[in-house]
């Protein structure tokens, strides 16, 4: 019996004392998944130029991790 | 898009362990301590793959993320002004309904950017052009407001084609739109009337642009140069091609009844530049319009759906001024009051309506937001307001203009955003934008606030020779062997940097992007001293392996060379630092790559990384397998602020 309650014992202060690390799989998904909606902003260069045709110098693709570094053209 | 955790944080081995006493002790009933919910480290997003990138605490990077809400920052896609609405962009670009002044914007489109955005005249639907299927081939889409939801309206055939550009007829029946065909080098233009699609027989060599449709007459921009903008007319009755101006400039035009008019720098007509001509097709008589005096610099001009008001935006040192002037008889008379009050940087501006103009404006340190003016009642109605985190508010001084002169005389201009709190010598991170053809103005700028924030950085935003903004002679001064000279640009800012008492010369970081990551690039080359580190995002690595891809355009080649012209070519090679890593100074370099970018050969990134590594300089590598050209976003921005730290700490 005393044997049962010490192994519980080393079990319950295993999950206590790791729990962060294990915690850290799980809870991930919550703290990815702030910073994937997180956005970066606003950089200093237009996306587009109305000086150059789209594919030779427009650079406007934030994709899924949007960095909102695009300006709407005006062509 | 989907995260997995950092390497680092758990062991899997022990991991495993721990989940099966989880489990264990789930089933038995225990009740479980509550566990801590955050993870030490930051996540590297699963289609990253990184090289040279250390494990990010988030506890390094604190300052720098804010809650999205907390920042609002609006422009125009574009008006509806059926129903005096307009659509709106957010800081993650997508696209958004603004109903009414102050309103919410709703959420339309999400997880795709298009490229260019514009409402059915009668209100009902937009049409948007994307390239989310494939890279740089744009397709064309119809969103409907009823349905609330897009669809693909015609397909691409060819091999590489894209829609560039589309416009609306006049009554919203159908779109009319240019096919480009990147391997046969041509555009066509096509009619789609919502169930059948026709194309015009006149086969367009090159790359041309659609400007707007009349009722016989489609107005179509020739892209030959940047600095060789021309403009022309095809009458569809007539199936032919009518050349406007094939002799300047020609950035922005526009059509009327029976004429078109359009800002020209080059053709001898013109007495100042840029200047505005108009040509009557009935007379076929082109005439300079006179403009008032004062406007030296004109960026845009646009008329008013009735004809009867112009609007005309100046741009001066980067800040913007929108002046509306009324009609009469084909020439410009009385001025209305001007209305935008402050120093702005002002974009897509739009008539709402024939007495009403809508704009953007933002500044350094305010995002963008929306307005009206109503020329008859002078109204000014705010559509949209800006809001700024807390922790980025009066975190930097004001932007200064900055002046240098170049090895052979010629002015170069750039911008200086400094933190607020400055100390004795600050060091420098100076920034090189893409294109070349682009201009870099003052706009809201997160990232300058958190890097000259949090690192004390001075950011220096530069406009080297090749950008646009400066007239025909100076976008064109980088052209082919001249390349070198735009790299001269940079050697003599930083000669400049070296006489500022309160900037650290001893402490220079350059960052670029596309274009500017060439730039960037083959100046570390020629400068292995002075430099501390360099960031290259997404970068043109070799021009030669740029020239050498088969949708390379007459565009691109009137702006690098031809391939064909091995001396040029040698001359090119010689400021990369591909292949000629020898004279690469061990400078700690940052580099990103995604696996879709279209646009820049990746062979080229990935042997200038091999060899950098083999030649012992440190690199930071992240390379995306779902992103291309342009990728950027939190992990990309926390991991160079890493480098930006380490650099910055190495030299203190």
């Amino acid at each position: 019996m005393k044997k049962l309650k010490t192994m519980i014992c080393i079990l319950v202060l295993s999950i206590g004392l790791v729990g962060n690390t294990f915690a850290g799989d799980s809870v991930n998904a919550g703290i990815t998944g702030i910073f994937n909606n997180i956005v970066t902003t606003i950089m200093s260069v237009v996306g587009g130029s109305d000086d150059c045709p789209v594919r030779d110098c427009s650079n406007c693709k934030p994709g899924d991790n949007n960095t909102g570094n695009c300006r709407p053209t005006d062509k | 898009m989907k995260y997995k955790i950092s390497r680092k944080t758990i062991s899997n081995k022990v991991g495993y362990q721990l989940i099966g006493i989880f489990w264990l002790l789930f089933l038995s009933g225990f009740d479980l301590p509550v566990l801590s919910q955050e993870s030490e480290y930051l996540a590297v997003p699963e289609s990253y793959k990184t090289e040279g990138i250390p494990t990010i605490k988030n506890s390094e990077i604190e300052g720098l993320f804010y809650d999205p809400a907390s920042i609002r920052s609006n422009l125009i896609w574009d008006a509806d002004r059926k129903n005096r609405r307009m659509l709106v962009t957010d800081v993650t670009n997508h696209v958004y309904l603004l109903d009414s002044p102050m309103a919410t914007p709703t959420k339309l489109i999400e997880k795709i950017v298009p490229n260019s955005v514009k409402v059915s005249p009668n209100g009902d639907s937009f049409v948007y052009t994307s390239d989310q299927e494939d890279q740089d081939n744009y397709q064309l889409y119809q969103y409907n407001f009823k349905e609330n939801a897009s669809k693909k309206l015609v397909t691409l055939t060819g091999k590489d084609e894209s829609i560039n550009t589309f416009v609306w007829s006049k009554n919203g029946d159908s779109l009319f739109f240019v096919r480009v065909d990147y391997e046969s080098k041509t555009t066509r233009l096509c009619r789609f009337n919502f169930s059948i699609e026709n194309c015009y027989p006149e086969q367009l060599k090159g790359v041309w642009d659609i400007i707007q449709a009349g009722e016989t007459k489609i107005l179509l921009k020739y892209w030959k140069a940047s600095s060789s903008q021309l403009v022309y007319a095809y009458d569809l009755s007539k199936n032919k091609l009518i050349p406007i101006d094939e002799k300047g400039n020609s950035r922005k035009s526009f059509m009327t009844e029976d004429s078109v008019f359009w800002t020209s720098e080059g053709n001898e007509r013109c007495k100042q530049e840029p200047c505005v001509l108009s040509f009557n097709f009935k007379t076929s008589t082109t005439n300079l319009i006179k403009l008032p005096s004062e406007i030296v610099n004109l960026y845009d001009i646009k008329v008013s759906p009735n004809g009867k008001n112009l609007l005309l935006q100046e741009t001066k040192d980067g800040i913007d001024k929108l002046r509306v002037f009324r009609i009469k008889n084909q020439a410009i008379a009385r001025e209305i009051q001007s209305f935008v009050k402050g120093s702005y940087v002002v974009w897509n501006t739009r008539w709402l309506s024939d007495k009403e103009v809508i704009y953007t404006i933002e500044n350094i340190g305010k995002p963008a937001s929306i307005q009206s003016f109503d020329i008859k009642t002078k109204k000014l109605t705010d559509w949209t307001k800006e809001s700024l985190p807390p922790r980025l508010e009066n975190k930097v001084k004001s932007p200064e203009l900055i002046r240098w002169k170049s090895f052979d005389q010629k002015e170069i201009t750039g911008y200086i955003v400094r933190p607020n709190s400055e100390v004795k010598k600050t060091p420098v991170l100076i920034f090189v934008h893409g294109g070349p053809q682009i201009l870099d103005r003052p706009v809201f700028n997160s990232q300058d606030i958190r890097l000259a924030s949090n690192l004390n950085l001075a950011v220096i935003h530069t406009n080297i020779r090749g950008s646009s903004g400066f007239g025909k002679e100076f976008i064109d001064a980088d052209n082919k062997e001249n390349r070198g000279d735009a790299v001269k640009d940079m050697q003599a800012l930083l000669n400049w940097i070296e006489t500022q008492p309160n900037l650290d010369a001893n402490q220079i970081y350059l960052r670029g992007e596309s274009y500017g990551g060439f730039v960037v690039l083959a100046t570390a080359l020629q400068e292995p001293k002075r430099l501390k580190g360099v960031i290259a995002e997404y970068p043109l690595i070799s021009i030669r392996g740029y020239l050498g891809q088969s949708w390379i355009d007459e565009f691109a080649k009137n702006e690098y060379g031809d391939p064909k012209d091995e001396a040029l070519m040698t001359k090119l090679d010689k400021l990369s630092p591909l292949n000629n890593t020898k004279d690469w100074n061990k400078i700690p370099l940052f580099m990103t790559r995604g696996k879709l970018d279209a646009r820049i050969p990746e062979k080229d990134v990935i042997d200038l990384k091999n060899q950098l590594q083999k030649n012992d300089t440190e690199m930071w590598f992240i390379y995306s397998t779902e992103n291309g050209h342009g990728f950027g976003g939190n992990y990309v921005f926390a991991s160079m602020y890493q480098f930006l730290k380490k650099q910055v700490k190495k030299e203190k």
